[in-house]
């Protein structure tokens, strides 16, 4: 998507991994509206990352264009050093959105498979069934997510964005319709997978999650208004 | 609100028939008369052009007496299941809470009033069945028009008889979906009904009978040749239009709230010419839904689920998710053509049964059209391309679906152009396996065996593959929501909109051509299969390869020409500098 990036071309040094994540003056307009203003930032690949912000703050713009979503009006954006949307980084980063994202006609067992096997994804079986038990659906495997409710989609997409290789993982407002069990079997796979050296990057206005990150992002109104170590008590101060 | 307070007490209904004149009143006092007037003239021209082309479609070549007599003993009952389909459609609209289209604000305010349902209902039902009612006069006087060209007598006496037969079927297609609608019948109920009526029909042509009232109207469609005065109780189908009014008030709620909002979308997707969007919300308006459980398991997925109450162990680091960080790698640029094939049968292993009936009924029109363009009106190639591009629009879902959800597509890491191709292979099967039910009935309708398989079989092949890229092409497109046409003038912008809308379409047709060239060949004596195979390899070898390769390189195409108009501005530019400079 992004040909000529700055950021993706950068040298990187011997034996040194490039960025998790990295914005260069990583910008999106609407007309006259500001969704982000120019935005620098460098992730370490192993960080856990959570992005806060009030509504209309441009968090979603944000992960939108990481995920090669929405296109910048300026600026540019790398995941793993490879220009976000391109292939390797679609490779290397997986995308939750906030509003779950279903097909019509595949069953959640079908789902899976599919996902899991476009991403050439070894001992999926054992891992799909793992991600279901823990968040609760694996009964539910052989039917329609197109006819669940909100929170059983929200749980389908998290399966389907954990259940594949990654990474980055970029997640947007996780726990928007979890019931209580749902929220905390999510806490711990997130928890686990950063254990096991994903770079997270989670973009939340609820600040539960905020104490287990090791840095917090704030942005208000598109303006980046805070850039350090995670302390829920300073940010809700932050964000008033 | 002074008028309506001061109203006599009669559950509403004055206080409603007021707010329906004071908002008629405020709809004309809006309208601009010269625009209007210029709409008229517009609407009757090109329905007028539209009229004259559909009317000529049929050719001059007068029936033989063997076609006449044909006509004479299996007309009525042929008629009749067209009438009779019709109709059904009518029923199965009233079992999903149809026929009426209500706007939202009406679902709101009006039929949440203490009002009564009956006297609400009523004028709208009666708006549509106006319009329903004309466009099967229309319908019905083309159908004259072009039977006149090959049938003995009057025109006149044909396209009048057309026009009254048109108007009863809409009219009792209408009444009917008022009265299944009204009394609640439901979706299984209507479609028993449906099914029975057509049965019923069935019956008719099988036994040579006349028992079914579509029988004895489609034998009333052919009182120019002879009249029986029996085909007059076809016109007792009328009585479903006063049944259907009394019925109306019993419209569930529920559905109307639903179609007013889909009815809307719908009508704005049609607008835009967003084939995909209109596809979508039709399927959503008649509940048509995957099945929650597939037709057979086949290639079920191969998850190994916990049993009932036992905890699964973490899986160990180092094989999926997240275990493989810093080793993730993209895959291969070849994409497995086995995962793609499997997604896309499992997607057609859920499809309801109402989308298979359809895509019979589909392949049936389409091989009784073609039959009719074998013997000799050319012109029904575009029914049954039409009925191709149909079917190819609901084969093609598994390549719809993953456009509808650019979020999954762009999470994948793969070339997009080869996942579209990919997710046409299964498609393409399918619209060939309804072609070669269209060659059976073709069969069935008479026509020989031994030809319909040499020249229906490379057809159907020829015409499955251009029907599917008829079908992806406007998938993939969309709606246009780029500006450049308001810029263009009109001719120009009606020109482009004009092969959009068509060219789809139009690859179907051109899919069908074979059919022409073997019949060529067969008036020439020489082998029809032969000659029909001479005409789908250049079809499939030249306008299929370039679809399938615009379907391919999309985006680098795109890229490519947005390159090639970058440089062109650049050196332009450059060029006007060196000039001001100099």
């Amino acid at each position: 998507m992004v040909a000529d990036n700055p950021a993706a071309d950068a040298p990187v040094a011997d034996g040194v991994a490039a960025p998790a994540v990295e914005t260069v003056g990583l910008t999106k307009v609407y007309g006259e509206l500001v969704a982000l203003a120019p935005l620098t930032v460098q992730i370490e690949p192993g960080e856990r990352v959570v992005v806060v912000g009030t509504n209309g703050s441009g968090k979603t713009t944000l992960i939108r264009m990481l995920a090669g979503l929405l296109e910048p009006t300026e600026g540019t954006a790398a995941i793993a050093g490879d220009p976000a949307g391109s292939i390797d980084a679609r490779a290397a980063l997986s995308y939750v959105p906030d509003d779950p994202v279903v097909y019509d006609d595949l069953s959640l067992a079908e789902h899976i498979e599919y996902v899991a096997r476009l991403h050439e994804t070894e001992g999926w079986q054992a891992r799909a069934a793992y991600l279901l038990d823990r968040l609760g659906i694996d009964h539910r495997a052989d039917d329609l997510p197109v006819r669940f409710s909100r929170g059983l989609r929200q749980k389908t997409s998290l399966a389907l964005g954990l259940v594949r290789p990654f990474e980055v993982l970029l997640v947007d407002e996780p726990f928007v319709g979890l019931d209580q069990s749902g929220k905390a079997a999510l806490v711990e796979l997130l928890g686990e997978a950063a254990d096991e050296g994903a770079t997270l990057v989670i973009a939340t206005h609820q600040l539960e999650f905020v104490d287990r990150a090791t840095r917090c992002i704030a942005l208000r109104d598109g303006e980046l208004i805070y850039d350090g170590a995670a302390d829920s008590a300073k940010i809700a101060e932050l964000l008033g | 609100m002074h008028a309506l307070a001061d109203g006599p007490d009669d559950g509403g209904a004055s206080a409603l028939a007021a707010l329906q004149r004071a908002r008629r009143r405020r709809r004309l006092a809006k309208v601009d008369r010269f625009d209007s007037l210029y709409r008229a003239y517009l609407t009757g021209f090109l329905g007028s052009l539209g009229v004259v082309l559909l009317s000529n479609i049929a050719g001059d070549q007068k029936a033989s007496p063997s076609e006449m007599a044909l006509l004479l003993r299996r007309g009525p009952g042929v008629l009749g299941v067209l009438l009779v389909v019709c109709v059904a459609v009518g029923v199965r609209s009233g079992g999903r809470g149809g026929p009426l289209a209500l706007a939202a604000a009406d679902v709101r305010h009006v039929l949440l009033a203490p009002v009564d349902r009956a006297v609400a209902l009523r004028r709208p039902a009666l708006r549509q069945l106006r319009t329903g009612a004309f466009a099967g006069a229309v319908a019905g006087g083309v159908i004259g028009v072009n039977a006149s060209h090959r049938l003995p007598r009057l025109a006149l006496a044909w396209v009048g008889i057309g026009m009254a037969v048109g108007l009863v079927t809409a009219l009792a297609a209408f009444g009917a979906a008022l009265v299944v609608g009204g009394s609640r019948v439901g979706r299984r109920g209507s479609g028993l009904l449906a099914l029975l009526l057509l049965a019923w029909s069935a019956l008719d042509i099988t036994g040579d009978l006349s028992t079914s009232p579509f029988t004895l109207l489609g034998s009333l469609a052919l009182t120019p040749l002879r009249f029986h005065v029996l085909d007059l109780l076809g016109l007792g189908l009328l009585v479903l239009v006063p049944l259907g009014m009394a019925a109306v008030g019993g419209t569930s709620l529920e559905a109307a709230e639903d179609r007013s909002r889909l009815v809307g979308q719908m009508k704005f997707g049609a607008t835009l010419g967003d084939v995909r969007t209109v596809l979508v919300l039709r399927r959503q308006l008649a509940q048509e839904q995957p099945r929650s459980r597939p037709w057979v398991p086949f290639a079920l997925p191969a998850l190994r689920l916990a049993a009932p109450g036992v905890s699964l162990p973490r899986p160990a680091a180092g094989t999926t998710g997240a275990s493989r960080a810093g080793a993730v790698a993209a895959p291969g640029l070849r994409l497995p053509t086995g995962v793609v094939v499997r997604r896309s049968v499992w997607g057609l292993l859920r499809w309801p049964i109402g989308r298979i009936a359809r895509l019979l009924v589909l392949a049936a029109g389409a091989g009784i059209a073609v039959c009719g363009a074998w013997n000799g009106t050319k012109a029904l190639l575009v029914p049954a391309g039409l009925c191709a591009y149909i079917a190819a629009l609901d084969a093609v879902e598994p390549m719809a679906q993953q456009l509808d959800h650019p979020d999954r597509s762009e999470s994948v890491p793969r070339v997009a152009g080869q996942l579209r191709v990919k997710l046409l292979i299964v498609p393409v099967v399918v619209v060939a396996l309804l072609g070669l039910v269209a060659v059976g009935f073709a069969i069935a309708v008479g026509a020989p065996a031994g030809l319909a398989v040499n020249v229906g079989v490379p057809t159907a092949l020829a015409a499955a593959l251009m029907a599917c890229c008829g079908a992806a092409v406007s998938t993939i497109n969309g709606p246009d929501f780029s500006t450049s046409s308001v810029l263009m003038s009109p001719e120009v912008a009606g020109v482009k909109e004009a092969f959009r809308f068509g060219f789809p379409p139009a690859c179907c047709v051109i899919g069908l051509l074979p059919v022409l060239a073997g019949q060529a060949a067969f008036n020439r004596g020489l082998d029809a299969g032969s000659g029909t195979m001479q005409a789908v390899l250049p079809i499939v070898g030249i306008l299929g390869v370039l679809i399938f390769g615009w379907i391919r390189f999309r985006e680098d195409i795109s890229a490519f020409f947005a390159e090639a108009n970058q440089a062109a501005k650049d050196t332009s530019k450059a060029k006007g500098e060196r000039t001001s400079g100099s």
